[in-house]
């Protein structure tokens, strides 16, 4: 990856191949620290799978807060995506399936690490995918 | 029924008010409400004729300045913990002449005890700090033991007395009362109380007065001790502590060999059991407590230490608003939030490393402990309004809001 410019690396980051053609994978992610004066606290769940284009789908009764905390979470979980070359962000549906929030100790930011942490899941899902085990 | 048998005129049961209608009235038939009234008034007028009278008294005028010298000496006092950690040895002197005069004004009721208690408690204050600083067990002890005899002997001088009675006296009283107290069993009332009560008559007898004065006064010291919220009164303001002679089961100034202790020298104690309580020094703390004092003061670098060493364990100090506070911590800021923030990582690193390895927990139990409830914006408590405005997104959304104004 150092060896390309990050011109193109912003482009394969949108066009590049992919090994895993469809299918998909339901993953929650969790955040749960104490930081001293505080503690966080965040989990939610998503069904990713690979498609046609770049989709992201709140479910409709999702509160104002609910739509900041995934919001929160979707950046956390393309965080850790950017880092995994097997994912083209040009072609994958994230559906936000549920969230729990944590009336006190819920942040912003607890749910980017939790978005984070099943964006690691989905990475570890595909890279030990193998060729013929592709779809 | 006979309201007062003892009155003829309550035997006539045709009769209004004990036949003294124009003394008394009776609307209910079974109160005069003359008689009533003439007793209150001639209770408080007496109270009064007795106040006035004690007021303007010589002994009374020297009570009076006392308790504001008592008043100024309990701030300071306060203040003396505070010294222990960075107050000048200048401050303590000053400290311990105000003690000195108020003590010195107390006993004497003269100007030229107020001075002679000034200047003996300005030097035990002083020399209390510089001299026995690093001291402790008897070496701590005899070293209390000459400052307070020394002053107890200035006083007796003061008094017209004889100083090497009073110095004897108060070196015996300091010394043997301390060795006592640490002794006997300190859940043991009447140990205590016993022993102390030997100490204090002997000290009194070596004093040239009696037994039971220096007994009784010592006795009654211990009580109100034991009754005090604080419990270590004035413990930088050694010049209080020695004049006083309230601390280490030693008997109080003055009733070693002095006068007798009647009503007068119970309320002086009580005066001085009120100016430590804690509310009270605290009120004085604030009112004497220069703006910078607390960076030398509440805040230690031992404390700062701990708190570093605990975050840095607990999250690698990765949450930036934990350093952002530890930085107005380290600069001194004093602020509601940074003494919260401060006093919560204490206690809750203490029950860390005290054994409560869930941090949750422990953080819970903090803030019980700091009285903080448990809600949406408990964290304006304990992070600085500046830190949570520079970290949006970091805190909860309510108590973002707040800070905001949007809320």
């Amino acid at each position: 990856m150092e060896n390309i410019s990050l011109d193109e690396w912003v482009n394969s980051l949108i066009n590049r191949n992919i090994y895993w053609k469809s299918g998909s994978i339901q993953v929650t992610g969790e955040r749960f620290k104490h930081l001293g004066g505080m503690t966080e606290r965040a989990s939610a769940t998503i069904l990713f799978k690979v498609y046609e284009k770049f989709e992201i789908i709140f479910p409709g009764e999702f509160t104002q807060e609910e739509v900041l905390f995934s919001k929160s979470f979707i950046f956390g979980v393309l965080d850790s995506l950017t880092l995994c070359d097997r994912v083209r962000f040009g072609g994958m549906s994230i559906i936000v399936e549920n969230i729990s929030i944590d009336p006190i100790c819920s942040t912003v930011r607890a749910f980017r690490f939790a978005g984070r942490d099943a964006g690691n899941k989905i990475a570890d899902y595909i890279n030990k995918l193998r060729n013929y085990e592709l779809p | 029924m006979l309201r007062a048998p003892q009155n003829l005129q309550s035997h006539n049961r045709y009769s209004y008010a004990l036949n003294n209608p124009l003394s008394y009235t009776d609307p209910s038939g079974f109160f005069n409400i003359g008689k009533f009234f003439k007793k209150v008034f001639k209770g408080i007028g007496s109270f009064l004729k007795g106040l006035s009278k004690f007021v303007f008294s010589r002994q009374g005028l020297a009570i009076l300045v006392s308790v504001a010298l008592m008043a100024a000496t309990g701030g300071l006092a306060s203040l003396g913990v505070a010294a222990l950690q960075g107050m000048n040895l200048g401050s303590l002197a000053l400290s311990g002449a105000i003690a000195g005069a108020a003590g010195g004004a107390i006993s004497t009721g003269s100007l030229k005890g107020a001075i002679f208690g000034a200047v003996s408690g300005a030097i035990a204050g002083y020399i209390g700090e510089a001299g026995i600083g690093n001291l402790s067990g008897f070496e701590l002890d005899a070293a209390r033991g000459g400052i307070l005899s020394f002053t107890e002997g200035a006083i007796a001088e003061a008094q017209g007395g004889d100083f090497r009675t009073g110095f004897f006296s108060a070196a015996f009283a300091s010394i043997a009362g301390a060795q006592a107290g640490k002794l006997l069993p300190a859940n043991d009332i009447a140990a205590q109380l016993i022993g102390r009560s030997v100490v204090g008559g002997t000290a009194s007898v070596i004093g040239g007065g009696k037994f039971a004065n220096g007994a009784y006064s010592a006795a009654f010291n211990y009580v109100v001790e034991r009754g005090a919220v604080s419990g270590s009164p004035s413990v930088g303001a050694r010049g209080a502590t020695a004049s006083s002679g309230s601390t280490d089961g030693t008997p109080g100034m003055g009733h070693n060999g002095g006068p007798p202790m009647d009503g007068l020298s119970g309320i002086i104690e009580l005066v001085k059991i009120f100016t430590n309580l804690t509310p009270i020094k605290a009120f004085f703390a604030v009112l004497f407590t220069p703006s910078n004092l607390g960076v030398d003061t509440f805040y230690t670098p031992e404390g700062i230490g701990q708190i570093e060493t605990y975050l840095t364990e607990i999250d690698g100090m990765s949450f930036r608003p934990n350093e952002q506070m530890l930085n107005r911590i380290k600069s001194g800021e004093m602020s509601i939030p940074d003494q919260n923030f401060y006093i919560h990582e204490i206690y809750e690193s203490n029950l860390y490393y005290g054994g409560m390895k869930d941090v949750a927990v422990a953080h819970l139990r903090t803030l019980e402990h700091q009285g903080i409830p448990y809600n949406s914006t408990f964290q304006l408590q304990l992070y600085h309004p500046s830190v949570i405005r520079a970290n949006i997104g970091s805190f909860n959304p309510a108590a973002e809001r707040v800070i905001l104004g949007l809320e």
